[in-house]
């Protein structure tokens, strides 16, 4: 609850109040073992370095966020978190990367998009 | 091999839901799955038990990416949970097609299953149903870009 708290005051956008939830959750979440949770708080925390143009600082949470939902077949927070780490790179003026990670997210938003319209028939 | 009576059966599958919840907790749905396929539901289990493993199975597959496998679960859920009759069961399936519902940008529909776990938790007196179902309301409303919205039904499932 306190990472979606935190993801609304990110949207108001009142920074102070997410970053005080966002650190909050991710503390929680990781002595709980709670996974499932742990990497949407990294990748929080990876936006609000995004926000804060602290763009090398953003890559390592995303970057974890990335490997525990890779390892759990979450492809909806897969794409999302290789989305950010594109724009991470392609602000540290590494296109290539940026590119990379672009496509890959690409890939992924796909096969979400596939498997929502074959629930909707 | 000992004939297991219906109670022991019951409570195997019972001990498996919940075991398959700390799996999910642990972020590994798709073993969470696997773990409620081990063994065939027998005829001889109740309808109530045969459900609820539907709606666990339900939840797993929605979060783990199969959309379709986890409606046709919590479909089934709904049809049987009619013949168990039981209305915090009923809220449960509803917080899980809520977040089926999520997982298929369905965000009105989410506020739906919301809005009907939440006048059960809120009537029986069930505050995890409650707070469920609060959480829910307040995703339907952040994902449509009703963040002020969300904020005080996310307030109110964490004081709960």
């Amino acid at each position: 609850m306190r990472s979606e708290l935190g993801c609304c005051h990110f949207a108001l956008p009142e920074d102070d109040k997410a970053f005080e939830y966002f650190t909050h959750a991710l503390r929680v979440s990781r002595e709980a073992g709670a996974l499932a949770s742990v990497h949407i708080d990294l990748a929080n925390m990876g936006c609000m370095h995004l926000r804060r143009s602290e763009f090398a600082a953003a890559i390592s949470p995303f970057q974890e966020a990335l490997q525990i939902a890779r390892k759990f077949g979450d492809e909806l927070s897969v794409s999302k978190w290789l989305q950010n780490l594109a724009l991470a790179y392609s602000q540290m003026g590494n296109p290539a990367l940026s590119a990379c990670f672009q496509k890959q997210a690409e890939e992924a938003a796909k096969s979400v998009e596939v498997e929502r319209a074959r629930a909707a028939t | 091999m000992c004939a297991q009576t219906q109670g022991e059966q019951e409570e195997c599958w019972r001990l498996r839901i919940l075991l398959s919840k700390c799996i999910c907790a642990q972020g590994d749905f798709a073993k969470s799955v696997t773990l409620l396929e081990t063994a065939p539901i027998g005829e001889d289990v109740s309808i109530e038990i045969r459900a609820r493993v539907l709606n666990q199975r339900g939840f797993g597959l929605s979060r783990s990416g199969n959309l379709v496998g986890a409606k046709e679960a919590l479909d089934a859920a709904r049809s049987l949970e009619t013949a168990a009759g039981s209305p915090a069961f009923v809220a449960e399936i509803e917080i899980n097609r809520s977040t089926l519902f999520f997982y298929l940008a369905k965000h009105d529909e989410v506020e739906t299953c919301a809005r009907t776990a939440l006048v059960i938790g809120e009537k029986q007196k069930l505050p995890m149903v409650e707070a469920s179902a609060c959480a829910g309301m307040g995703k339907s409303h952040m994902y449509r870009e009703r963040q002020a919205d969300a904020i005080p039904w996310f307030e109110r499932a964490l004081a709960l």
